[in-house]
């Protein structure tokens, strides 16, 4: 885009750059409120806002997936039972249960249009964007990205129509190819993706998975310095998904991988983008990012480990082998100790 | 030297709680063979502590061991050298070192708490290092390193709604700055861990009589000896006062330093745990992360006990510190203190 032909269209959508870039978290200063601009996307069907964060407290109405709702503060239940008390509050409407929102943002971003043959990493930097056919709106959508889901840039076409810049993404599962408007996703930097405390060596870094706390650990000479909640598989009404205990390595790492299998009306899914992919074994246990629920301290998945996408992208940095950014994956190298323990 | 001591070291370890083992493997005659650990791990003090082939000083040096190391402690044997009152030697893999050198300390993970009162309450660290942050954000960049048994006002829990991360908001009363503790590292420390012990017995009936030739600190109740550990007193150029103190402020939590004094040793401490201080110039017992090498003078002037220990006399002298306050300061009062 050549300075000279900024319309006021694309005055806004920098000034929106601008404003967002405001509120992203400062995080080499003392805290204030980053999240003023934070909003929640509803993951399921349907949810129920509440008039406390309670289960038991008086429905104020039904939320349907994708909706938008603007968080103002978290709040805690008074079920102490709970795997997960964190509750959102939605201004003055109401109250959320947390394991079905995920947290989201609208951060615009000004196109690059210069992408190597290799391509460019991207995530999603909006609550969701439509994976389309052509560089077209009007075109046929094929799929919905969501937040924080990663994907491969491979080249940039802008519509001669109305101006708009259009990403050429690769979806790698199909190998096929479809388009994202460029400025919903934010191009990936070296330095985010830097190894995590390279100066230990990767025999002396181990992660254990215990399976009844529902928790990852993440150790450095038999210290710990990472713990974050997970789901794990377990024995749902629709089967059972159990995730191996035993020693594993992280052997396979890609940082994005479109993950679908079975009936999508029964019990099968199909998830584009699952951002920070770890495989352990053969069969396709993983641990990943994920943004199709944030219920973590409780079995959700089909044997993977989901983790909340912060807390993968941070297990992925750390473990080895590491995957140079403009790599699609590294496969085979030594990989990180994984122990999973009930 | 001898003169000062009033009590034998078989009655010392009798009573103090890690030396009662000692007495049962004194008794069978096996004093110098091996014996469990203190702690299932020991975090290394400093750097560049060397692994010995046999417990002493002259044996063959096998590896070195950095600052911050956590190492596994497989046992304890009596060597023949160490300081004059412990010669205690820590094997670790197939090698001993100094016991005085490390830390002993556990790996014991916490599950989240939401509820704290609005005045805040106090935490304690239990894993060997917890890194701070300056915001409750993963990626933040870290503040200063928290160590196992190291005591913190919690000010409030903050859920960081992005990633889902909670943490613990500590201040630091001394730089007046916030720092982030992620809740798995620490514990929160109950009311009921907080009571005065032995509130029957009257003020006067309490004295602690701390021996700087002994290293020693022994706590009375009328003629009865209810308490002995031994301690770490002021060392060269800073020696502890001898006389007579009282016990007159306290504090669970202090971070200790020098800096901006013009001296050349220079300390900062953060969350020194159990501060029971005895005069205007900030000599107190506390507990003490930084070494534990207990019966060789090490201090600015403070006595240091082992942190079990430090909260013992914390909690049985006076004035006892309500559990909502972070700091009590009663000139005139408090337990009796003799120090020769």
């Amino acid at each position: 885009m050549k300075p000279e032909k900024i319309s006021r269209r694309d005055f806004l959508k920098l000034s929106g750059v601008g404003l967002a870039g405001l509120f992203a978290p400062p995080l080499n200063f003392h805290f204030n409120d980053p999240f003023a601009n934070l909003q929640g996307r509803v993951t399921t069907r349907t949810i129920w806002m509440y008039d406390h964060p309670s289960t038991e407290a008086e429905p104020v109405r039904i939320c349907q997936r994708d909706m938008l709702l603007s968080i103002t503060n978290t709040t805690i239940s008074d079920d102490v039972t709970s795997h997960n008390r964190v509750w959102y509050e939605i201004g003055r409407e109401g109250f959320v249960y947390s394991g079905y929102v995920q947290p989201v943002r609208t951060l615009l971003n000004t196109p690059q249009l210069n992408i190597p043959t290799a391509g460019l990493l991207a995530e999603i930097s909006v609550p969701y964007t439509d994976a389309y056919e052509a560089a077209d709106k009007t075109s046929k959508v094929a799929y919905r990205m969501y937040y924080e889901t990663v994907h491969w840039a491979k080249s940039v076409t802008t519509d001669p129509k109305d101006g708009q810049v259009w990403y050429q993404i690769r979806d790698d599962k199909f190998d096929k190819l479809y388009y994202a408007r460029a400025e919903h996703m934010r191009i990936m930097t070296p330095q985010e993706l830097a190894p995590l405390s390279p100066h230990i060596p990767n025999s002396n870094k181990k992660i254990q998975v215990q399976l009844d706390e529902q928790i990852v650990i993440a150790y450095e000479n038999n210290s710990p310095v990472f713990v974050t909640s997970a789901s794990t598989g377990g024995i749902f009404r629709i089967g059972t998904y159990t995730t191996p205990k035993g020693l594993f390595l992280t052997y396979y790492k890609r940082p994005s991988r479109h993950m679908a299998a079975g009936d999508i009306a029964a019990s099968g899914f199909d998830l584009a983008g699952v951002p920070w992919v770890q495989y352990i074994t053969e069969s396709g246990i993983s641990f990943h990012g994920t943004f199709w629920h944030n219920d973590f301290g409780r079995p959700h998945s089909h044997g993977c480990i989901n983790l909340s996408i912060q807390a993968a992208k941070w297990l992925y940095r750390w473990t080895s082998p590491q995957v140079s950014i403009n790599k699609e994956f590294s496969f085979g190298g030594v990989g990180t100790n994984v122990e999973i323990v009930l | 030297m001898n003169n000062n001591i009033n009590f034998s070291r078989r009655d010392f370890l009798k009573l103090s709680a890690s030396g009662a083992l000692g007495l049962v493997l004194s008794e069978l005659g096996i004093g110098s063979a091996l014996a469990a650990p203190p702690a299932s791990q020991g975090r290394v003090t400093w750097s560049g502590i060397p692994l010995y082939d046999a417990p002493a000083f002259n044996a063959k040096k096998i590896h070195v061991f950095g600052m911050d190391q956590i190492v596994s402690l497989k046992g304890e044997v009596e060597g023949d050298e160490g300081n004059p009152y412990n010669k205690a030697w820590y094997q670790i893999d197939d090698g001993y070192s100094y016991s005085g050198w490390f830390q002993p300390v556990e790996t014991k993970l916490q599950k989240p708490i939401y509820e704290i009162p609005s005045a805040g309450q106090l935490g304690e660290i239990t894993v060997p290092i917890s890194e701070t942050r300056l915001a409750p954000y993963t990626y933040s960049n870290n503040g200063y390193r928290l160590y196992y048994g190291t005591t913190h006002w919690v000010k409030k829990v903050v859920v960081t709604r992005d990633e889902k991360s909670i943490w613990y908001e500590i201040f630091d009363n001394h730089l007046k700055k916030s720092y982030y503790v992620p809740y798995y590292n620490m514990r929160l420390i109950s009311n009921e861990e907080l009571t005065l012990l032995s509130p029957d017995i009257p003020e006067s009936g309490k004295m602690i009589r701390v021996d700087l030739a002994s290293q020693s600190v022994t706590a009375f109740e009328g003629d009865t000896m209810v308490f002995s550990s031994r301690c770490s007193s002021g060392t060269k150029g800073t020696r502890t006062p001898t006389g007579e103190f009282l016990t007159y402020h306290k504090s669970p939590s202090v971070h200790m330093t020098n800096q901006g004094d013009a001296v050349n040793n220079i300390y900062d401490l953060p969350g020194v745990p159990w501060c029971t201080f005895f005069t205007g110039f900030g000599n107190a017992f506390h507990g003490t992360y930084w070494h534990n090498d207990y019966g060789r003078p090490r201090s600015h002037g403070c006595i240091n006990l082992p942190s079990e220990d430090a909260k013992w006399i914390y909690r049985w002298s006076r004035p006892n510190v309500p559990p909502d306050e972070d700091y009590l300061h009663l000139p005139g009062e408090g337990t009796r203190v003799q120090i020769v």
